[in-house]
């Protein structure tokens, strides 16, 4: 089987029949990284949730390497959500043993390294820490395992555009080429020259599939152009 | 991996209800060492007033021990479970089962230890009382190791005298009933949290509401059940030819553990089924 | 040393043009061993499948070459470097030409532009 990702007729309605997905069919190959593209309120992160079993889905279904998010799919999904989940009075080296013990695809010694290359201190608390250093620790933590699909939710939104190059060159130097990487996110522009295949959802569908260069070739613009064309208001 | 929960639980929790016991214990030694004071004579009403003060904050401490307890695993529970905390727990490599679990042991085992620790600190508050209020020559004291020990030698022989017969019966009931009411206890808090993530948007609400409505429910159920056999042993109780009291209590209170072991069972497998199948995080 | 990729063109075509540009201006010399794809994909901040990509190219033509061990080293052959850079060249006053003609500048009149400007600048 050769997709790694199967979304089938999936739907979302939250309470007050808010519709966030709306019967979405969608296949994320493996070895990719794909931007998941679409403005505030798309269905974006409703998706990202019920790949991780984080919600219940109304209706449909979704597979990860053909089972259902569960025990066995998030031992192989890495995942980094918007917020920070982080339990405040915890210690940097602890959270290492922490995800060290649960996930046996974690390797500490890389995260070590990445965290010394920012000049963080392993035995800071994570309460002490700023916003912006939580957002890193956690992205280290998330790509510091060898998993076979990384979810990053958001992960260049609110922070520095220093921290932001940071973050891709991390995506980039810990990919490996038989994982899929989906990056959700509204700020293409950014993003758009590490992707492979971009995703545009809007009003909880798919409404384009492609690969970035197909665009660039065909358009002859920049998915990031192609997309306010396609979303313009 | 129940394993690796439990021990990252217990590094997490064991600091709070460590504090709570430590404060315990400082306010069981205070409030015994007020009788070895000279305040209760005092002609200013304060002294004595103040002395009575810090009798009563142990009384509330003993009290709030095992409800700060609660409190504290009920909020820990909440936030680790349902708020930005559950992005993490909720996407470890683990089962439904095997997180709750590892929840309910170790608030079950927390709630024994401060039952432990309330007990402990009696036997200071006692001790350092009766320090306080021998007089200081030694010969009393003696009389009093000595009557101890006298009493001890003598228990084996009132245990087992004919008015207490099936004294055993009823301290096994005892412990059962405190052992399932521990558990009943955890799953009633750990319940009522977890039924109260159904009242989308007022998840807190929703908890303390199913908190008051499980203890009223498990109230009425045990009364219902209880009464008719309580009655219904007094009337065949008949002391003159071999009933001792325990011939009441024993099967009432494993009528009751049965009861609480229901009830825990119960919210057990109903928060495991809405953690795996109706779980929404925000 | 920086990629100035423009997100409008295919990002694997111009990696390419800069791949063959560090090879003619002997940034990378001939029979030394290139950058692993990770690493010039983490450099120029493309994706590893697009480097890989342009590395396959690249290879293709000839102007590095893959070794039994991983890697790549770029060619020894003289000949294909000079006329890789001839090729760059050529495109370049192609390109300059299209320009000026666009302008209305006729050929004789480029070429003295040209000379009055190497006078000056170059």
């Amino acid at each position: 089987m050769n997709e790694l990702v199967i979304v089938n007729n999936l739907t979302k309605v939250y309470e007050k029949k808010k519709l966030a997905l709306d019967h979405m069919n969608l296949a994320i190959p493996r070895g990719k990284i794909i931007g998941l593209l679409g403005p505030n309120g798309s269905g974006k992160t409703t998706l990202i949730k019920l790949i991780n079993g984080l919600l219940t889905a109304t209706e449909g279904e979704v597979f990860i390497n053909g089972k259902k998010p569960g025990p066995d799919t998030k031992a192989w999904v890495s995942y980094l959500p918007e917020r920070t989940y982080f339990q405040g009075n915890m210690q940097v080296k602890e959270l290492i043993a922490y995800f060290s013990d649960f996930y046996s695809d974690f390797r500490p010694e890389r995260a070590r390294q990445m965290l010394a290359n920012l000049g963080i201190d392993e035995n800071a608390r994570l309460k002490t820490l700023s916003k912006g250093t939580k957002e890193k620790v956690q992205l280290i933590m998330v790509m510091s395992r060898e998993a076979q699909l990384y979810i990053l939710d958001e992960p260049i939104a609110g922070v520095d555009p220093a921290a932001r190059d940071y973050i891709l060159k991390t995506i980039i130097s810990n990919y490996n080429e038989n994982a899929t990487v989906l990056i959700s996110t509204h700020l293409i522009s950014d993003i758009e020259k590490i992707l492979d295949e971009v995703v545009f959802i809007r009003n909880g569908r798919v409404i384009l599939q492609d690969t970035v260069e197909n665009i660039r070739e065909r358009k002859g613009k920049s998915v990031d152009s192609y997309f306010r064309e396609v979303f313009a208001c | 991996m129940l394993g690796k929960l439990l021990k990252h639980e217990w590094k997490a929790v064991w600091k709070v209800p460590m504090l709570l016991f430590g404060i315990l214990m400082i306010m069981a030694v205070m409030a015994g060492l007020t009788f070895s004071l000279p305040i209760w004579d005092s002609e200013w009403i304060g002294l004595p007033l103040s002395g009575v003060m810090l009798l009563m904050m142990f009384y509330f401490a003993l009290i709030g021990v095992s409800v700060g307890v609660s409190i504290y695993f009920a909020v820990r529970y909440y936030r680790n479970m349902f708020t930005d905390e559950g992005y993490l727990t909720h996407t470890l490599p683990v089962t439904s089962h095997q997180l709750l679990l590892s929840k309910v042991i170790t608030m079950c085992g927390w709630q024994l230890i401060s039952g432990i620790a309330v007990i402990i600190s009696l036997i200071l508050f006692g001790g350092v009382t009766f320090l306080s209020l021998v007089p200081k020559d030694s010969s009393f004291a003696r009389e009093m190791v000595d009557f101890f020990s006298e009493l001890m030698q003598a228990l084996p022989e009132l245990w087992r005298t004919p008015e207490l017969r099936g004294i055993n019966g009823f301290c096994a009931s005892i412990v059962v009933m405190m052992l399932t009411g521990t558990f009943s206890g955890t799953m009633t808090v750990i319940g009522s949290v977890t039924l109260g993530q159904m009242v989308r948007g007022h998840r807190i609400l929703g908890s303390v509401g199913a908190y008051f409505a499980i203890q009223t429910i498990m109230q009425i159920v045990t009364t219902l059940l209880i009464l008719p056999l309580m009655m219904m042993r007094i009337e065949t109780f008949d002391y003159y030819i071999e009933d001792s009291p325990f011939y009441v209590m024993t099967p009432m209170y494993f009528v009751m553990a049965v009861i609480a072991l229901a009830v825990g069972l119960g919210l057990y497998f109903l928060s495991e089924y809405l953690i795996r199948k109706r779980l929404e995080l925000e | 040393m920086a990629w100035n990729l423009n997100s409008d063109r295919p990002i694997y075509a111009q990696i390419l043009e800069e791949m063959q540009l560090r090879i003619v201006t002997g940034l990378y010399k001939p029979g030394a061993k290139i950058p692993s794809v990770r690493d010039l994909a983490t450099e120029a901040g493309v994706n590893p499948n697009t480097m890989q990509k342009a590395l396959a190219e690249l290879e293709r033509s000839g102007l590095v070459m893959a070794q039994r061990t991983s890697g790549r080293i770029v060619t020894e052959d003289m000949e294909m470097i000079r006329e890789t850079r001839n090729k760059i060249a050529q495109e370049q006053i192609k390109d300059f030409v299209d320009k000026m003609q666009k302008l209305g500048f006729q050929k004789e009149e480029i070429i003295k532009l040209l000379e009055q400007a190497e006078g000056g600048t170059v």
